[in-house]
């Protein structure tokens, strides 16, 4: 009895589990992460930051009418820059992106700009917040996903002096040891 | 005594170590092509220093690219350097000697890809080897035929010049020599720069016309600045210039300037001229590094003797 039971459960989750499923990521700015921190934008740069939102298709039937919008925080500007993938738009804070089909197991990717705030007093987090929404044969879907990033003030000129008066300081140090040893 | 001299001596030695060596004031720019055709100039690229390795940039062209010159400004070359060019996924092969370099090792490759492009959407990635340096951006210079369009008369200028403090130079003019009718319907001037600062003030002129101020500023990504102009209303009828001046930039390299006027009647056959590429200048070293230097090893001198 219950492994006719078991049966009909999993006949009846059969169609939920094989469903079509969109996976969203994003990588921001789109730099060596080696060298540059990851998620990490700094305000008061005159240039404007790639970001780029990568769909995949996780799931093991084609989805279609794929529709991507990404809201960007902190009031920054878009910019959308030439790319492979077309149908990529932006309005006020909004980037909007449509892909007509994806494959199982494909990914797409779109890349877009922001330039970072002029100026922030203090660090502050800003959230991307990417809604997308495509069809497959069990009908319409939604999924989202919220990219957070941190927007750091540029150096002061606070920083750039405790650097030097931290290197001034080893200096002495380092010469008032050696003047030691000498004599 | 001996520490303190090791000492001295490597902190002289750190910023040739971190640069490079200095490669001279660099190429002036000059004509590499030009010539008149129905059709028109695509300028485009992009986007600052940012270390990505592969450096990937798109173009979206036209179709009939009849002369196409494609430009990968890098930071930092030093000997054993190199990149690797893509088009569409075929590799053009690497490229170790830069065609343009100049002061601290920022270099220029120049390619010629006419034959590499198609219409639409085009991906060019580059990859490289270097020790502290990258692509600061890729920009493609394409000149297409389109017999709907009016004639066109254009320049594509190239070089390397390194605006510097320190070398005194404070400014670089491009002559784009020829007769040019009255009347003409549409100018655009597209000039590219490295190494410029925000708030550090240069100048850009068309004819004696002021286009912009700071115009070196990072916009077009870290480093880059790749700018389009009308000049339309400066045209004159004699070989038009553009003149870069420095200004309060100590540091600034002019690497282009593409010059387009679309004329209201054809003026002849259609042709485009190539010119021989020049080569870099030969490396000099500023006064101002050969002052540090010489009054660094009196200092040490100095030292030394005062210490025995």
């Amino acid at each position: 009895m219950k492994l006719i039971a078991i049966l009909i459960l999993l006949i009846f989750f059969l169609p939920q589990l094989a469903a079509a499923e969109l996976e969203i990521g994003m990588d921001i700015p789109l730099k060596n992460k080696e060298i540059y921190q990851e998620n990490r934008l700094v305000a008061g740069v005159s240039w404007y930051e790639r970001g780029q939102v990568v769909l995949t298709n996780t799931g093991d039937e084609n989805l279609h009418n794929i529709l991507v919008s990404v809201d960007v925080p902190l009031q920054m500007d878009i910019d959308i820059p030439v790319q492979a993938m077309k149908n990529i738009s932006a309005d006020n804070n909004t980037v909007t992106a449509r892909i007509g089909e994806l494959g199982p197991g494909e990914s797409i990717s779109f890349i877009f700009s922001v330039k970072p705030p002029e100026s922030i007093e203090f660090k502050k987090k800003g959230s991307f917040a990417i809604s997308a929404s495509y069809e497959d044969s069990t009908g319409t879907h939604s999924t989202s996903y919220t990219h957070v990033v941190e927007v750091v003030p540029p150096p002061s000129w606070i920083t750039y002096g405790t650097v030097l008066a931290s290197i001034c300081i080893i200096l002495l140090a380092f010469f008032n040891c050696l003047e030691v040893q000498c004599a | 005594m001996k520490k303190i001299a090791l000492f001295i001596s490597i902190l002289l030695l750190v910023p040739l170590a971190s640069a490079g060596e200095w490669r001279g004031d660099g190429t002036p720019l000059y004509t590499i092509a030009e010539g008149r055709i129905h059709g028109g100039v695509y300028v485009g690229g992009g986007h600052g220093l940012t270390y990505e390795d592969p450096y990937v940039e798109y173009f979206d062209l036209p179709g009939n690219i009849e002369y196409a010159r494609l430009y990968v400004p890098v930071w930092n070359y030093n000997e054993g350097d190199w990149i690797e060019v893509s088009i569409n996924g075929k590799s053009l092969g690497r490229s170790s000697e830069p065609d343009y370099v100049a002061a601290w090792g920022i270099c220029d490759y120049a390619l010629n890809v006419t034959d590499e492009l198609s219409p639409g959407m085009n991906t060019v990635s580059v990859t490289y080897h270097n020790t502290n340096g990258a692509p600061y951006s890729i920009v493609l210079v394409a000149v297409y035929n389109d017999t709907t369009m009016p004639q066109t008369r254009f320049w594509i200028a190239e070089g390397n010049h390194a605006l510097s403090q320190t070398s005194k130079i404070d400014h670089a003019e491009v002559i784009f020599k020829d007769d040019i009718p009255k009347g003409t319907t549409n100018a655009t001037l597209w000039t590219m720069m490295i190494a410029g600062n925000e708030g550090e003030i240069d100048k850009l002129y068309f004819n004696s016309n002021l286009l912009g101020e700071d115009v070196g500023r990072r916009k077009s990504g870290a480093y880059f600045d790749l700018d389009s102009w009308d000049v339309t209303e400066f045209v004159g009828t004699a070989n038009n210039s553009v003149w870069f001046e420095r200004g309060g930039e100590t540091y600034i390299h002019p690497f282009n300037a593409v010059l387009s006027i679309e004329f209201m009647e054809d003026q002849g056959d259609d042709y485009i001229e190539i010119h021989p590429m020049a080569k870099s200048e030969g490396e000099n070293l500023p006064r101002a590094v050969v002052m540090v230097l010489v009054v660094s090893m009196l200092f040490l001198i100095y030292r030394v003797r005062s210490k025995k």
